[in-house]
């Protein structure tokens, strides 16, 4: 794709804060909607990964989400600045649990893929003591996330992901206090 | 005093429970609460080092994810040209931004807010349903741009143009038609092969009677040479395409059916309009200039929506003043381009003679016989180009012209090797019969500038591969070496692979030089070359055979241990003394066939490819006949070349 090297790029789109651009000529969207999907396809695909398997319809879903933004913004739709994150992976969980009723997700929560790369831990250094602790906390750790129930799991994600608990509860579309809720019984899972 | 440790005794009694440890570590409690439990930490061990443990559980899960989880997950990175290309054509598709019902609303009504009185509420009902239609039709009914439309198609062609793995094959119907009753004055079948991989592109045009009647090969860097029967060869630049197709219509078959092309020939393309036809855009456009300085009134393509590749192109030109051309000068005639078939094959399946100069274009544009001078002359400056090398490639053709005179032409990477040619081409350059044209590439794009080729940035191989011989090279490998490393033996196969391509390939190139020295010269002529010419002839033949056994004889001793344990021979050469020209050129098409097959076999075999190693045995015994064949009749042409009184002193000559 030949991309214009005059549109000036967005301001970046951090955890915190996302920007963007509204009222612009096509090309200008199609490329800002490239530099979204940039910043934060990555994140949106380990989510879905993490928490729905099959790393395939993943990405799709991925980029299905991606493209909803520009027909969003195309439409002359507007998102909240601070909310084009949650917005993202609110659409794209969305897409997800379509997809999941629709039995199109091969795969649910593909644990036992995760389970195999824990056992690959890297070396912490030099010291096999220190890897074998970790190799221990990993798999306390990989347990615990085969305890969770999917609300939990996908709320323990959310949350590393750096959304707060409001934010969990739009991407999930639950209450804030469902949300608290399910992440206290995750730490409790987790912590066992 | 009391009062420094008589921190919330009140409090005392009272603990958070998990829930609201969570929340306060994660900032989520109201700012009064958080107080509180900051407070009450502070004074119990038994809240504080639960709080801790839950830190510790999230700290783990963060470790967890980051060191294990993500690292595991895709990364996503190699999805980003797909994305772009969904993106591209959702954008071509979708309907420019228009101001929404809920603003039009808006500002219908703050234009009415204080206007609208009752006498007046009538009219301007009517006015509003009459708006909303408009706009309704206005707001539903998609626009594509014809810019972003091109601009998509064109970013399509350039990722498959460059895919690697790939070959292009496309069939083309061109006519040219009167303008007013559509009598049909030619027609042409056009064939197409593009390979990503060597950029190269072959195209070969057919007159009714499925007769090869000309041809064009260029490469990626943009030089070109287009052959047709009975003229002798043009090298050029395919920039010149445009301003050549419009003052020689008849030469649209050398145009690319593409979106690229026809921003070229339109322009920006910027006032042309699409139409929305079924499965097709049809982009129109018309030059504002209707002058007779342009030759162009109308061209049209039809681009298909499903993956945005152009089908079909139809101009409308004037007729360029000429005799003999039916339509008359000025008069309007219709050109069209339709595609009849398309398709992509894997690259490894595509044989490489069709990327070959057909033999036929390459004869002599002199069917009737030739002075031995031009002759001698031409075989000379072939013989000085292969000295610098000039021959491997195609870098530079010697050809004699319908004038008569010896065309020696070129686009030549850089000035240093044009100025090494020159040096080289000094015994002839002099000589009033040979016209010397070479130019490097930087001077052939100044002449008109063309769109350098677009790197793709998608499709790389991210797909696990391996080669078809893998299975075999790895036993071998792990039989024979001493460390059970998978990684050394690995390292070994990717080195065996790569010097073995290269090998092929190297035979591959001195096999064209001799393909095309068999070509130059009828076999009937070679015997009434001077003896000078006619010993550089044979040595030139002598060099390239013994290049091409050199290298497929280093390929049977790299492979024989591998895929040939039971041994072959390259067998006992026939005796080539006293061969007769004509044998010799018999030997050398026969020689370049195998090395054709040669190359093939190994491209196949030893490129990394994904889900062929179940194929990859059948290749070994193609590879062990095709090694034999090439070596023995490399022996066979150098004795043969050597019989002709081939030696160094007279190479000297």
């Amino acid at each position: 794709m030949r991309l214009n090297p005059e549109v000036p790029a967005p301001a970046a789109i951090t955890a915190g804060s996302s920007v963007l651009l509204l009222t612009q000529k096509p090309m200008d969207l199609e490329q800002n909607v490239v530099h979204v999907y940039e910043t934060l396809r990555t994140q949106v695909c380990q989510y879905l990964t993490a928490t729905f398997g099959d790393p395939a319809e993943a990405e799709d879903i991925t980029q299905e989400t991606f493209l909803r933004l520009y027909v969003h913004w195309s439409s002359g739709k507007t998102i909240a600045e601070n909310r084009l994150r949650s917005w993202i992976f609110r659409v794209a969980h969305n897409l997800a649990i379509d997809r999941t009723r629709s039995a199109k997700f091969i795969r649910e929560l593909a644990s036992e893929e995760y389970s195999a790369a824990a056992l690959q831990v890297p070396d912490g250094g030099s010291d096999p003591e220190e890897t074998l602790l970790d190799r221990e906390r990993f798999n306390a750790v990989r347990r615990g996330l085969a305890l969770l129930s999917k609300q939990e799991s996908r709320c323990l994600h959310l949350r590393a992901e750096g959304f707060c608990y409001r934010e969990i509860a739009e991407i999930l579309n639950i209450s804030v206090s469902s949300a608290a809720e399910f992440l206290r019984r995750a730490m409790r899972k987790m912590a066992r | 005093m009391q009062s420094r440790f008589n921190c919330f005794r009140k409090d005392r009694d009272w603990h958070p429970d998990e829930g609201d440890l969570l929340l306060y570590l994660d900032g989520e409690q109201p700012s009064r609460k958080a107080a509180r439990i900051r407070l009450h930490l502070e004074a119990c061990w038994a809240c504080r080092v639960g709080a801790e443990k839950t830190s510790q559980t999230i700290s783990s899960f963060m470790d967890y994810r980051n060191r294990i989880l993500l690292p595991s997950l895709p990364s996503a990175a190699e999805h980003r040209g797909g994305f772009e290309g969904k993106l591209h054509a959702l954008a071509v598709q979708t309907p420019d931004n228009r101001p929404s019902w809920s603003t039009m609303l808006a500002r219908v009504r703050a234009w009415g807010g204080n206007a609208l009185r009752a006498p007046l509420a009538a009219g301007v009902a009517a006015v509003l349903v009459l708006g909303l239609a408009v706009a309704a039709s206005y707001v539903w009914s998609p626009t594509v741009n014809a810019q972003r439309l091109l601009a998509q198609a064109s970013a399509m062609e350039d990722a498959h143009d460059n895919n690697p793995n790939l070959v292009l094959h496309r069939s083309l119907r061109m006519e040219k038609r009167k303008y007013g009753d559509k009598q049909l004055l030619l027609r042409r079948r056009i064939d197409l092969w593009h390979s990503g991989a060597r950029g190269i592109t072959a195209r070969r045009v057919y007159d009714d009677s499925g007769k090869l009647v000309a041809g064009e090969w260029s490469e990626r860097n943009g030089s070109s040479a287009v052959y047709e029967t009975g003229a002798r060869p043009e090298i050029g630049t395919r920039s010149r395409m445009i301003p050549k197709v419009l003052d020689s219509p008849d030469d649209l078959w050398e145009y690319d059916l593409s979106a690229g092309s026809f921003e070229g020939l339109t322009g920006t393309a910027a006032h042309a309009r699409v139409d929305n036809q079924g499965n097709d855009f049809v982009v129109h456009y018309e030059p504002r200039d209707r002058t007779e300085n342009n030759r162009l009134l109308s061209a049209a393509l039809t681009v298909r929506k499903d993956d945005f590749r152009a089908v079909a192109l139809e101009v409308t030109v004037r007729e360029p003043e000429s005799p003999g051309i039916p339509a008359g000068p000025g008069t309007p005639v219709v050109y069209s381009i339709v595609e009849s078939s398309f398709e992509q094959r894997p690259a490894r399946e595509v044989n490489p003679q069709v990327f070959q100069t057909d033999a036929e274009l390459l004869a002599s544009p002199l069917p009737a016989k030739q002075g031995d001078a031009a002759a001698d002359l031409q075989m000379e400056t072939t013989y000085l180009l292969d000295q610098v090398g000039a021959t491997l490639g195609q870098e530079v053709t010697v050809t004699v012209g319908a004038d008569g005179k010896l065309h020696v032409e070129g686009v030549l990477a850089t000035e240093s090797r044009r100025a090494q040619i020159i040096k080289a081409l000094a015994p002839v350059r002099h000589n009033p019969v040979a016209v010397i044209n070479l130019i490097t590439v930087a001077e052939a794009l100044q002449r008109k500038r063309v769109e350098p080729a677009v790197a793709t940035t998608a499709g790389t191989q991210a797909e696990s591969a391996s080669i078809p011989l893998f299975d075999q090279l790895s036993q071998y490998f792990e039989a024979n070496t001493a460390s059970d490393s998978s990684l050394d033996v690995r390292a070994k196969i990717q080195r065996l692979s790569e010097q073995v391509l290269e090998d092929s390939g190297e035979a591959m190139r001195h096999a064209w030089v001799l393909k095309r020295l068999a070509n130059a010269i009828p076999p009937a002529e070679i015997g009434n070359l001077s003896e000078t010419t006619h010993n550089q002839y044979l040595c030139m033949v002598a060099a390239h055979a013994q290049k091409v056994g050199e290298r497929t004889g280093k390929l049977r001793l790299e492979l024989a241990p591998i895929l040939f344990p039971d041994g072959i021979s390259p067998g006992m050469a026939e005796e080539g003394s006293g061969a007769t020209p004509a044998d010799l050129t018999v030997a050398v098409r026969q020689l370049f066939e195998a090395a054709s097959q040669n190359d093939a076999a190994i491209q196949y075999g030893f490129s990394v490819t994904t889900g062929q190693a179940a194929q990859g045995a059948a290749k070994v015994q193609e590879i062990q006949h095709s090694l034999l064949q090439a070596e023995q009749l490399s022996k066979w042409l150098r004795q043969a070349a050597n019989a002709g009184n081939c030696s160094p002193e007279s190479q000297r000559k």
